[in-house]
């Protein structure tokens, strides 16, 4: 199963030299500070920090970003159990139970329940990860470009559908971010919507677009928000309860198991790390004896929400390095670290240098044993930084988000990107269009102009052409499916007269 | 509007924006279209141009909506949080600071900026604790620019070099 020659390299890779080593604990401390305060976002951290990304090797980049989306994904429990506010989509059902276990002042236990099966959630789907890279390569570099196209255009629907009441408006932000994508030079070097910028000929900046979008956007949100921390966040911490907390993990194998397996088979699918939480919190419940529990400060119920939050990490890894196309915000951040390094994400890329997928794999498993460490230490600073003030941090990352953009190209077109798609990205989260889906369709626009312009060189316009493709046909019929599916639910509930659904 | 017992509601904002982003993009198309009618220039924004249309007109109807008055009004489902005045003022003063942080970068230098931005920002947000509203963006500033200028070497715009 594991390709001994790409391991052993991968090991080289990782005992040669220090650098990929340095960056694992600042990764892992800013993605726990970063989600420990309330409002604040795993693809916002990702892409502040975006900035510094060349000035890594290309390893030691993936790693820094993966430590970030590692400390992130048990940080974002913190604020989720004190203060009863899920920092993003995946720490919901992390609220139901943690949040009552805190009122019962039994906070550190449920910390340490938290900090436990988030660790072995990724330890679990990173082993997974490993095992399967090998195989996940051979299928992968078996697609050619109708099935990429298929893939990418599925991707792209199913994170526009993660908002399900506005499926349009997921639709058009997605097709909005691929034409945005595919501004500048064309293939065939026409001009195209550049309204005469020369900056605008290699495309939209992308990386202070996506800040913009994704982290100054929020930025405006926030600036209403003051959460009101009481006494909740000054409890007082108790290392000998937080080990109680990470023991008595262990004594609920199947919940953690049952977990990081739907964490990372959800976590595959475009959109699945804001899902998994919820569907193993649900299933745990269902299939427990005393379902009544759940919800009161069942210990089963952070531990199935945890571990199943983490191990999406490996699932949403595994869609970005085998197909090169991201499966939700981090992942999109990370997929630019990529182009930063003039590195095609993809099937190519995970046949051609398995070593280095294996080294991230294994530098993955380091950072797991670091995260519980310094995830413990962690949590007896992290009362006191969900009481840090949002009007304080809002103007410094704005001011750093504009920085580090014109740092990256330069010149001032930088700023003005941000700018601009900051103010626009506020409008779009307003009117609840997905913001996800602009960034996804920004990223693949090119990939997907060029994945159709070949299918359609290759079939010379005939459609019959895919019925000698199984695979793409497969890809197509889910593509179909995931379009029909919300609109025929949509008009169900349309057709049905109100008041005889008593979902209404 | 009232018409007989029933109610136009007509989303103005949503409308203006969801014209913004379609409008956009078909004059994209058409500018694409200029620079090259070819299929390999037009084969993904044709198409994409078009879904956009069609798009624009479904969800433009979804911003006109005809209620009846009585007490349907009541069970309407919860629309976007209202922006009241003091927020209204933090939100789009935050957004104006940025534009004009981004506009004085190169005329007064990043660090200049930076300093005023932070300070501007601290104060519109609500801090008035003399100490944080001087500490905070002096730090900030010298951090920043040790960093980048510095560490990472990367040249900046500055007033004071």
């Amino acid at each position: 199963m594991i390709d001994l020659a790409a391991f052993n390299s991968a090991l080289h890779l990782l005992g040669s030299s220090w650098q990929p080593w340095l960056v694992l604990v600042p990764g892992l401390l800013i993605g726990l500070f970063f989600h420990a305060v309330p409002g604040l976002t795993t693809s916002m951290a990702i892409a502040i920090c975006l900035p510094i990304i060349p000035y890594m090797d290309f390893l030691s980049a993936l790693i820094f970003m993966t430590s970030m989306y590692t400390g992130a994904l048990f940080g974002v429990a913190i604020p989720a159990v004190l203060l009863n506010v899920p920092g993003s989509a995946s720490a919901v059902a992390t609220t139901f139970d943690g949040f009552p276990m805190a009122q019962a002042g039994r906070h550190d236990e449920a910390l340490g329940y938290a900090l436990a099966a988030s660790s072995f959630g990724q330890f679990v789907t990173y082993l997974l990860l490993l095992t399967l890279v090998q195989p996940i390569a051979e299928v992968a570099i078996k697609l050619g470009p109708p099935e990429m196209l298929i893939v990418a255009i599925w991707g792209l629907t199913l994170i526009a559908r993660l908002r399900g009441r506005h499926f349009m408006r997921g639709l058009l932000a997605g097709a909005f971010g691929l034409l945005l994508g595919t501004v500048g030079l064309s293939l065939r070097g026409a001009v195209r919507g550049t309204m005469g910028f020369d900056v605008l000929l290699d495309g939209v900046p992308i990386v202070p677009a996506i800040i913009g979008l994704f982290a100054a956007s929020e930025m405006f949100n926030l600036v209403r928000r003051e959460f009101i921390v009481s006494d909740a966040a000054a409890r007082r911490v108790r290392g000998g309860r937080i080990v109680r907390g990470v023991v008595d993990t262990f004594r609920y194998p199947g919940v953690l198991i049952r977990g990081a397996l739907i964490g990372t088979g959800i976590g595959v699918l475009p959109g699945g790390h804001a899902i998994a939480n919820m569907l193993s919190y649900s299933e745990a419940s269902r299939s427990a004896e005393d379902p009544e529990s759940f919800g009161r400060g069942d210990p089963r119920g952070v531990i199935a929400a945890e571990s199943a939050n983490a191990s999406s990490e490996g699932g949403s890894m595994a869609t970005l390095l085998a197909l090169g196309i991201p499966t939700g915000g981090a992942t999109a951040v990370m997929l630019i670290a990529f182009d930063m390094h003039n590195i095609t994400g993809g099937p190519q890329f995970m046949h051609d240098h398995k070593d280095l997928v294996y080294a991230v794999i294994l530098s993955n498993l380091a950072q797991v044993v670091a995260l519980a460490v310094l995830g413990f230490g962690f949590i007896f600073v992290a009362s006191s930084i969900v009481k840090v003030r949002l009007r304080t941090i809002i103007p410094l990352v704005l001011s750093l988000a504009a920085i580090g953009s014109y740092a990256l190209s330069q010149n001032f077109a930088g700023p003005i990107t941000l700018f601009v798609f900051s103010v626009l990205g506020w409008l779009m989260q307003r009117f609840d269009y997905p913001v996800a889906a602009t960034v996804v369709g920004l990223l693949l626009g090119r990939l997907t102009e060029g994945a159709l312009l070949r299918t359609y060189q290759m079939s010379g316009g005939d459609p019959l052409f895919l019925l000698g493709r199984p695979i793409a046909l497969g890809f197509l019929l889910l593509l179909f499916l995931s379009f029909a599916l919300p609109l025929w639910r949509n008009r169900r509930r349309t057709i049905r007269p109100s008041g005889t659904d008593p979902a209404n | 509007m009232d018409i007989a017992s029933r109610r136009i509601t007509f989303d103005l904002p949503h409308a203006l924006l969801v014209t913004a982003i379609a409008g956009w993009c078909l004059w994209y198309f058409l500018d694409a279209r200029a620079a090259s009618a070819n299929v390999q220039n037009l084969v993904l924004i044709q198409p994409l141009a078009i879904l956009v249309a069609i798009l624009w007109i479904t969800i433009l109807r979804e911003t006109i909506q005809v209620e009846p008055t009585a007490e349907a009004q009541e069970q309407r489902p919860a629309r976007r949080e209202q922006l009241d005045g003091p927020t209204a003022l933090k939100v789009f003063g935050s957004m104006g600071l940025l534009g004009l942080y981004v506009a004085s970068m190169s005329a007064i230098g990043l660090d200049l900026a930076t300093f005023v931005y932070v300070l501007a920002s601290l104060f519109l947000l609500g801090e008035r604790r003399l100490a944080v509203l001087l500490a905070v963006p002096v730090v900030f500033t010298a951090i920043v620019v040790i960093a980048f200028d510095r560490l990472l070497a990367t040249p900046l715009p500055l007033l004071l070099r």
